[in-house]
C-alpha cells in the first residue's frame, strides 16, 4: 500500500515539474502555451 | 596475429566503412558563381527572362528557401504578380512600391517591408523578415540581375513583363552594386505623388483610388498648412467617413524639397 | 594550518594566472570604451584586395587539399594536447582527495602520452602557417591586417604554454606531496588557463571567417577593436563546443592507449591497471560527449540567426547529406560506448540484477539510430519519384525531419545515461533508508522525461508551425538534462555509506577493448566531418560576405571526395597517435644489459 502511494505521489510531482518546465522553456523563447499545452496567441 | 595488426585492421575497417557511406550517397558538387559576359546589344526579352530564371535558381539562391518545404513562400507555385498586388493593398505593407515591378525590386532589397504571416523571424511577431538582401553580399545581385529576376517572376504566370531591357556599355554581368550615396529626389510633384504611393489610396494625378479622400479638389477644402499637417500628422484630422489608416511615417521618407512640391501641387488641385 | 597554507598557495597561483593572462589578452582594453569611428577614418582604412583566379599561387596540386590535411592534423593534435591537461588536473586532484596513488599514477601516465603530441602539434601548426602564406597570401594579408598584433600574443602564449607544460610534467615526482602537491596542481590549472586561451584566440580566426564582425562588410576595412573582431556571433558557441568536444576526444584517445596496453599486458596487475584506465577514459569521453549535441545545437542556432542562408546551406541545402553521415558516426560512438559499459558490467557480480535491461537499451539505441539516419529529401530520378509516389516517402519521409531526429537523439542520450547509471550502481549495495522512494522518483523521472521528449517531438513537430516546432527541441533537451542531472544527484546522495562490492579489474572481455578503439576512430572522423561542414558553409567566400574565394578550388566538393580527404587525415592521425604511444612506452623501457658486456 505504502509502495503504491510513493509511486503515485512521485508520478504526480514529476509530472507537475515537467509541465512547469515545459511552460517555462517555451515562454522564455517567446512561444507561450495555453494550459492544455497548445500554442497560445 | 600480433595485437598491433589486429587493432590497426579493426580501426581501418571502421574508417573504410565511414568512407564507403560518404561515397555511396548522392554525389553533388557545388557551383561557385562565375562571371558571365552578356552582350547587352543582342539581348532579347526571352533571353533576359531565361537569365532571370537561372539567377532565381542559381546565383540568387532563391530556391534555397522559396520552395515547397515551408521555409519561405513558394513563389514558383503561385501567381507572383497577383500576389504582389494583394500585398500592396494589404494594411501591413510598409514599403514604397506602387506596382508589382517596384514591389519585387523592393522585396529583394528591403526584405522586411512586408512579412508574410508565419514567416517572420522568431520573436519579431512577423515584422522582421529572415530573408537576406539580394543586392548585398553574400548574394550580391546587380541591378540588371534583379531586373532579370523580376522579368522572370512577371512572365512565369503569363503576366505582362514591364521591365525594360538593360542598355548601356557595361558588358559584365557581375557588377558592383552600391547603394546610391544620396536618395534620388523626385523632380516633379507628379513623380513625388507616385514615388510616395499616394496614388495607392487617393484619387490624384490620374489615380482613381477611393480608399482615402479624393485629392483632385483638395485645394478647395484645405489650406496649405492644413495639407502639410495631413501629410506629416495623418492622424491629427481624419476626414469624415474614412478609416484612419494613412501610414503615420509617410513623411519620414519625404525630403523637404519634395514636401514643398507636394503641398504646392495639392493646393493647386481645385478639381476639374 | 596546513590546509590554509595549501589553499593560499593555490589561490596565489590563480591570481598570478589571471594577472599574467588578462593584460596579454587585451581584456582590460577590451572592457574599456567601444570604438569611435568617423567617416573620414573609414575612407582612410585600407581596402581589401580582390585576387583573381590567376593571382593565386599554384604548386601543382590542389592548394585546398594541402591546407585541409595540414589544418585537420593540427586540429586533431591540438584538441588532444589541450584536452589531456584538463582531465589530468582533475584526476590528479582526485588523487589528492582520495589519497589513492592509482589516480596520481594514471594522471602522470596520461601526461606522458601527450608530451610527444605537443611538439607534433606545434610542427603541424608551423607547416599549416607556411602552407597558408604560400598558397593564400591575399587572404593571410587581410587576416593579419584584421587581427594585427593579436597574432604575436598568440605566439607569446606558446612560450608560456611550453614553459608551464614542461614544468608541470617534469616536476611531477619532485612536487609529489603536501604543499608542493598543491603548487603542482596550481601549475596544472595555469596550464589549462593558457591552453584554453590559445583555443579561444585561434577559434576567433575561424569564426571571423564565417561570420565577420568589427569590419565594414562592403570594403573589409577594420572598424572595430580587436575585442569586437573576436567576439563575433559564432565565437562563443564554437568555444563551448570545441572545449567540451576536446575533452571527449582526449578521453577517447587515452582510452585507446589503455585498451592497447591492456591487450598487450602480461601480468594480472598490468591488466587490472589498464582496464581501470580504460574505464576512466571512457567515463571522461562519455561524460563530455553527452552535452555536446546541445552545444552543437546552439552553434547551429547562432549560424541560422546570423544568416538563414548559411544555416540552410548547412542543413537543408548541399551540405545536408553530411548530417546523415554524422548520424552514422554518432550511432557508432553511442553503440561502442554503451557496449563497453555493458561488457564492463562483467567485472562486478552486482551487475546481474541489471542485465535484463540491456536488451531494451540496445533496441532503443538501434531504433533511434535508424530514425536518425533516415534522410528527408532525396535526390531522385523521375522513375524513382514515380515508384516512390512523390518526392518523399509517405511513411519514412516524416522520419526525415528534425522533430523525429530530435526524439531519436534525445532518447539515445537518455538511454546511454541509463547504461552509465546502471554501471555505476552495479558495484554498490545501497544502505540508505529512503532507497525505495529515491528509486521510485528516478524511474518516474525517466518515464516522464521520455514521454515528454516524444510528446514535444510529435505534437509540436508535426502539428504546429515552424517556430513552435523549433522551440520544442529545447523542451526535449531540457528533459534529457533533467534525467542526467537528477540521476547524478540522486545517485551521489544514495551512495553515501553504500556497501561497495568488489570489482575485478582486468576481468573483462577482449571484445570490449575493441569498443575503446572504435570510439576514438569514430570521434576523429566525426571531428573531420563537422570541421569540414563548418569550413564549407562559407561556400565561395574566404571571409563570408567580405572576401570572395576566387581560387580554382572555390566550389564545394562532392561528399565522396570530402569523405576521402577525411579518411586520409584520420588514417594519418592514427599512425601519428601510434607513434606517440610508442614513444610514451619507449620512455619506460630499459634494455637489460647483456651478460658479458660492460666492465670486465
Amino acid at each position: 500500500m505504502n509502495h503504491l502511494i510513493v509511486w503515485i505521489v512521485a508520478l504526480i510531482v514529476v509530472l507537475l515539474v515537467f509541465y512547469g518546465l515545459d511552460h517555462f522553456i517555451m515562454s522564455i523563447q517567446g512561444l507561450p502555451l495555453n494550459l492544455n499545452m497548445t500554442p497560445a496567441g | 596475429m600480433p595485437n598491433i595488426v589486429r587493432v590497426l585492421g579493426f580501426s581501418l575497417t571502421i574508417v573504410l566503412f565511414f568512407t564507403l557511406v560518404a561515397n555511396i550517397l548522392p554525389q553533388v558538387e557545388g557551383e561557385a558563381p562565375v562571371d558571365k559576359k552578356v552582350d547587352l546589344s543582342a539581348l532579347t526579352m526571352d533571353t533576359f527572362i531565361d537569365m532571370g530564371e537561372d539567377i532565381f535558381k542559381g546565383k540568387g539562391t532563391c530556391t534555397l528557401c522559396h520552395n515547397n518545404m515551408g521555409r519561405a513562400p513558394d513563389i514558383l507555385a503561385f501567381d507572383a504578380v497577383a500576389t504582389a498586388n494583394d500585398r500592396l493593398s494589404n494594411s501591413k505593407y510598409k514599403g514604397n512600391a506602387v506596382d508589382p515591378q517596384s514591389y519585387f525590386l523592393e522585396s529583394m532589397k528591403d526584405t522586411s517591408m512586408f512579412v508574410v504571416e508565419g514567416f517572420g523571424q522568431k520573436g519579431s511577431n512577423d515584422t522582421i523578415s529572415p530573408m537576406p538582401a539580394a543586392n548585398k553580399p553574400p548574394i550580391g545581385l546587380s541591378n540588371i540581375e534583379m531586373d532579370a529576376v523580376i522579368a522572370f517572376l512577371q512572365s512565369k504566370d503569363g503576366n505582362d513583363v514591364t521591365v525594360t531591357l538593360p542598355t548601356g556599355d557595361t558588358s559584365q554581368l557581375q557588377q558592383k552594386t552600391e547603394e546610391p550615396a544620396l536618395p534620388v529626389l523626385a523632380k516633379t510633384a507628379e513623380e513625388a505623388v507616385t514615388k510616395f504611393a499616394c496614388t495607392a489610396c487617393h484619387s490624384v494625378a490620374g489615380s482613381k483610388s477611393l480608399i482615402g479622400p479624393d485629392l483632385s479638389d483638395i485645394g478647395t477644402r484645405l489650406s496649405k498648412s492644413e495639407i502639410l499637417e495631413s501629410i506629416v500628422y495623418p492622424s491629427a484630422v481624419i476626414a469624415k467617413g474614412f478609416p484612419p489608416i494613412m501610414p503615420a511615417n509617410v513623411a519620414d521618407k519625404i525630403s523637404p524639397i519634395e514636401l514643398r512640391m507636394l503641398v504646392d501641387y495639392l493646393s493647386n488641385q481645385k478639381g476639374e | 594550518m596546513k590546509r590554509i597554507t595549501n589553499i593560499s598557495i593555490f589561490a596565489a597561483f590563480i591570481l598570478l594566472a589571471i594577472g599574467l593572462i588578462a593584460p596579454k589578452f587585451g581584456l582590460l582594453e577590451a572592457l574599456a570604451t567601444t570604438t569611435e569611428i568617423n567617416a573620414e577614418s573609414i575612407a582612410e582604412l585600407i581596402e581589401i584586395s580582390k585576387p583573381t583566379r590567376a593571382d593565386y599561387p599554384s604548386i601543382g596540386i590542389s592548394s585546398r587539399s594541402v591546407v585541409w590535411i595540414l589544418a585537420q592534423l593540427h586540429l586533431f593534435l591540438a584538441a588532444f594536447v589541450l584536452a589531456v591537461p584538463l582531465f589530468v588536473t582533475v584526476i590528479e586532484w582526485l588523487g589528492v582527495k582520495t589519497k589513492d596513488d592509482r589516480y596520481d599514477d594514471m594522471a602522470h601516465e596520461f601526461m606522458k602520452i601527450s608530451m610527444t603530441a605537443y611538439s607534433l602539434t606545434a610542427l603541424f601548426g608551423g607547416a599549416l602557417a607556411f602552407a597558408l602564406f604560400l598558397l593564400y597570401p591575399h587572404l593571410m594579408d587581410y587576416l593579419f591586417k584584421v587581427f594585427d598584433s593579436q597574432v604575436l600574443i598568440y605566439a607569446l602564449l606558446f612560450f608560456l604554454e611550453s614553459a608551464i607544460l614542461y614544468a608541470y610534467y617534469y616536476s611531477w615526482d619532485a612536487m609529489r606531496y603536501g604543499d608542493r602537491k598543491w603548487a603542482h596542481l596550481s601549475l596544472g590549472l595555469l596550464l589549462n588557463v593558457v591552453g584554453t586561451t590559445l583555443l579561444l584566440v585561434a577559434n576567433a580566426w575561424a569564426t571571423f571567417m564565417m561570420a565577420p564582425s568589427g569590419v565594414d562588410i562592403a570594403t573589409g576595412a577594420v572598424t572595430g577593436s580587436i575585442w569586437e573582431i573576436m567576439k563575433g556571433p559564432l565565437w562563443n558557441p564554437v568555444n563551448l563546443h570545441r572545449f567540451i568536444a576536446n575533452i571527449a576526444f582526449g578521453g577517447a584517445i587515452v582510452g585507446a592507449y589503455a585498451a592497447y596496453k591492456f591487450l598487450s599486458s602480461r601480468t594480472k596487475e598490468e591488466k587490472a591497471h589498464y582496464d581501470w584506465m580504460g574505464y576512466t577514459s571512457n567515463f571522461i569521453a562519455i561524460l563530455a560527449f553527452l552535452p555536446l549535441p546541445f552545444a552543437g545545437y546552439w552553434l547551429m542556432a547562432e549560424v541560422y540567426a546570423y544568416s538563414q542562408q548559411m544555416g540552410i546551406t548547412a542543413m537543408g541545402g548541399i551540405l545536408a547529406w553530411l548530417f546523415i553521415v554524422q548520424a552514422v558516426l554518432i550511432g557508432t560512438i553511442l553503440l561502442a560506448a554503451n557496449y563497453y559499459l555493458w561488457s564492463g558490467m562483467s567485472r562486478v557480480s552486482g551487475s546481474k540484477r541489471y542485465q535484463w535491461l540491456i536488451k531494451y537499451i540496445a533496441v532503443v539505441l538501434v531504433t533511434g539510430f535508424l530514425i536518425w539516419v533516415t534522410p528527408h529529401t532525396l535526390i531522385l530520378s523521375a522513375t524513382e519519384v514515380a515508384t516512390l509516389g512523390g518526392s518523399h516517402h509517405k511513411l519514412l519521409g516524416p522520419l526525415g525531419i528534425m522533430p523525429a531526429k530530435n526524439i531519436a537523439v534525445n532518447l539515445m542520450l537518455i538511454f546511454t545515461f541509463l547504461s552509465f547509471q546502471l554501471y555505476r550502481r552495479s558495484d554498490k549495495e545501497v544502505t540508505v533508508s529512503w532507497e525505495n522512494k529515491a528509486n521510485a522518483v528516478m524511474v518516474v523521472i525517466y518515464v516522464v522525461a521520455i514521454a515528454n521528449v516524444i510528446f514535444a517531438g510529435v505534437y509540436y513537430g508535426y502539428f504546429t508551425n515552424t517556430v513552435y516546432k523549433v522551440g520544442s527541441s529545447v523542451m526535449q533537451v531540457a528533459s534529457t538534462l533533467v534525467v542526467i542531472v537528477s540521476g547524478i544527484v540522486i545517485d551521489t546522495l544514495m551512495f553515501r555509506g553504500a556497501k561497495i562490492l568488489p570489482s575485478v579489474w582486468g576481468q573483462v572481455s577482449t571484445r570490449s577493448q575493441y569498443a575503446l578503439f572504435a570510439l576514438p576512430v569514430a570521434f576523429t572522423w566525426l571531428m573531420a566531418l563537422m570541421g569540414y561542414v563548418r569550413s564549407s558553409v562559407r561556400t565561395h567566400w574566404h571571409v563570408y560576405t567580405v572576401m570572395k574565394d576566387n581560387s580554382p578550388d572555390n566550389y564545394i566538393p562532392t561528399i565522396g571526395h570530402a569523405g576521402n580527404m577525411m579518411t586520409f587525415a584520420t588514417i594519418s592521425f592514427l599512425l601519428i597517435v601510434l607513434f606517440v604511444f610508442w614513444i610514451a612506452s619507449l620512455s619506460n623501457t630499459k634494455q637489460i644489459k647483456p651478460i658479458g658486456e660492460g666492465n670486465a
